[in-house]
């Protein structure tokens, strides 16, 4: 074994999830596993049929294309223009992933350079501290505060240095549950045009707000060019293992970051 | 829009990938597309079956663990086991990753530092240079040269600098077909131990190795157990490209670390795939022959082609591609070749120019891939025929 330690410097800490160490832990006491975000039940039947015909009818054995297949970006496209009036091209503007994971770690790999800083809400899904630390950025956390979780925008405007290169937004928020008003979004917005911010947008989560609806940032006024709208199909579908998800980006510079 | 350009500068001109531009030649042209590597027909439909039974049982339809479901886990040790006698601990030894190309972009993230120096055979497969640059590493290429793409062993040691933090390798090897031999092995295997260095390997066409040879892991020299990250996957060798089920076999310490980057790449993937391969890796061994001798056959059949039509073949020891060369058909450039060939006979390939950082070094290489059915490749090497005339 090599002298220096197998592990980089800026990964470090980052080892075991709290999430694997939770379920050991579910696993060796028998005791009902709340801890960990999948469903217990599948999704729609017939989604799972979907499946097994293209399996059978040799549709996906292969290498799909590298930005998804037609039908599905197609499908994407649909989707956003059914549920939030945007019309993205499903040649040039849709992208699908591993995910929102893989999404979410090809987008602070393309678009940071060492030492740019992310303004992120925390507390954060973990996977967000550890991409921005493998593309050599900063996390400048904007703290969420309980009973309502809503965000400081008069902090958010203090904390855009000029070394900003981008917002990593969630809504709904795990774990806080917040979504983002009208009024939220606008103001965020704002700060992104005057400040000529990019915003990774994480909306996961986009088909479970109650008593309210999700409106994608990217619907806003000056947001269309500057942000990459991120979802997937796992929480919407109840299909985690699947790892199918998708991003709209404004530019199709980063393609091959699809693994 | 933002002022500054998108992307970041380490990734700049890694933008679209040959592959992309070629497969749009070939649906544009109706061209017969043996520019890249994935097979025309699918996989055993046992394999496919036991993907269906895995969507139907619910196995896999939620996130599997991190490290992958346990029966693919070990399944993987146990193909080590049969066919290298190797052992892992499934639990801490094998990692499941989307792909080799997953498990290729963790590794250069988890083991580099900015600035390392990563030692690897050119031509390289184009994702190699993307995910060493991503992590902040130099590529120091070791160029392989026609006509039979040995590695030059001094050029390897005298390569070697105290910066120098991984060496990844790859055979068989892609696009040149080069399989390295038990010296030149046990020659690297001494080096990587007298300079304690890490050694990544790429070992996708493992089950390929033609003409009586065979593939050795590196990972089973002397003192390499515990600095090899050996990187494998089902794609190739079950013809499932599309299920993207790759693995690293390693010590445990290495498979940590590998495992930190890897869980933020894509947390998980493919998993109703991950019990299908499970399976898959138990074919009686009347399946990995039959597969080999049939890709063997193929690579006869088209680089029989690709002679009789003039071109220089260097036929490939392993793999499913043949690199060949087009000086002897008077041509000088293979970029260009390779965008005319739709129009001029039907038949789309890859230059190798790209897959240097020498381009001269293979500025009349153009790789064709064999994994099609006979008949597609006897239609091919047919319209192939065409081009002296």
């Amino acid at each position: 074994m090599p002298a220096r330690p197998p592990l980089n410097r800026s990964l470090d800490g980052f080892g075991t999830t709290i999430f694997a160490e939770m379920s050991a832990l579910a696993l060796a006491t028998g005791a009902i596993n709340l801890g960990q975000g999948f469903p217990d039940t599948d999704g729609p039947e017939s989604v799972r049929e979907a499946a097994v015909r293209a399996l059978r009818d040799g549709r996906g054995n292969q290498y799909p294309p590298g930005m998804g297949v037609p039908e599905l970006r197609t499908a994407v496209a649909k989707h956003q223009r059914r549920f939030y009036g945007l019309d993205p091209d499903p040649d040039t503007q849709v992208l699908v992933t591993a995910g929102a994971t893989e999404a979410i770690a090809a987008a602070m790999l393309a678009l940071l350079e060492p030492g740019d800083e992310v303004i992120a809400f925390e507390p954060f899904y973990d996977s967000y501290a550890a991409c921005i630390a493998m593309a050599g950025g900063v996390r400048v956390p904007l703290t969420l505060r309980a009973p309502d979780f809503r965000p400081d925008l008069d902090a958010l405007r203090a904390a855009v240095t000029p070394r900003t290169r981008l917002l990593l937004l969630n809504s709904p928020h795990n774990p806080t549950g917040t979504v983002l008003t009208p009024a939220e979004l606008s103001a965020i917005a704002e700060l992104a045009v005057e400040r000529d911010l990019l915003v990774v947008t994480d909306e996961v989560y986009e088909h479970l707000a109650f008593d309210g609806t999700h409106i994608p940032l990217a619907s806003l006024p000056g947001m269309h060019d500057r942000t990459v709208s991120i979802s997937s199909a796992g929480k919407t579908f109840s299909f985690t293992g699947w790892k199918v998800g998708w991003v709209k980006p404004f530019s199709p510079a980063y393609w091959t970051l699809a693994a | 829009m933002s002022g500054r350009p998108l992307l970041n500068r380490r990734l700049d001109g890694l933008g679209t990938t040959i592959f992309a531009e070629m497969s749009a030649l070939a649906l544009a042209t109706g061209a017969i597309n043996l520019g890249q590597g994935f097979p025309d027909t699918d996989g055993p439909e046992a394999i496919r079956e036991a993907a269906v039974r895995a969507l139907r049982d619910g196995r896999g339809n939620q996130y599997p663990p991190g490290m992958g479901v346990p029966e693919l886990r070990t399944a993987i040790a146990d193909h080590q086991r049969r066919f290298y006698g190797l052992s892992f601990d499934p639990d801490t030894e094998v990692l499941v990753t989307a792909g080799a190309t997953e498990a290729i972009a963790a590794a250069m993230l988890a083991l580099l530092e900015p600035g390392d120096e990563v030692i690897a055979f050119e031509p390289f497969y184009d994702s190699y240079a993307a995910s060493i640059a991503m992590a902040g590493g130099v590529r120091v290429p070791l160029t392989l040269r026609a006509p039979d793409f040995r590695p030059d062993l001094d050029a390897l040691r005298a390569a070697v600098t105290p910066r120098t933090r991984l060496l990844l390798l790859n055979s068989p090897h892609n696009p040149t077909g080069m399989v390295l031999t038990g010296d030149e092995l046990t020659a690297i295997a001494e080096l990587a131990v007298e300079r304690d260095l890490l050694v990544v390997t790429d070992e996708v066409y493992e089950h390929l190795v033609f003409d009586g040879g065979a593939h050795t892991p590196l990972i089973s020299l002397p003192g390499m157990r515990d600095r090899t990250v050996s990187i494998s996957s089902a794609g190739k060798t079950f013809s499932f490209t599309g299920w993207k089920v790759g693995w690293v076999t390693a010590s445990a310490p290495l498979v940590a670390a590998v495992r930190t980057s890897k869980q933020f790449l894509t947390y998980v993937a493919s998993g109703p795939f991950q019990y299908a391969i499970a399976e898959a890796l138990r074919l009686p061994d009347d399946y990995f022959t039959a597969f080999r001798d049939d890709l063997q056959a193929k690579r006869d059949l088209l680089a029989d082609g690709l002679t009789t039509a003039g071109f220089e073949v260097y036929r490939p020891q392993g793999t499913y591609f043949i690199t060949t060369d087009i000086a002897a058909l008077g041509e000088k450039d293979a970029l260009a070749f390779c965008r005319s060939l739709p129009e001029r006979c039907g038949v789309v390939a890859v230059p190798n120019s790209v897959f240097y950082d020498h381009p001269d070094a293979g500025r009349t290489q153009v790789r064709f891939a064999s994994c099609k059915q006979h008949a597609v490749l006897a239609e091919a090497s047919s319209r192939l025929q065409r081009l002296e005339s």
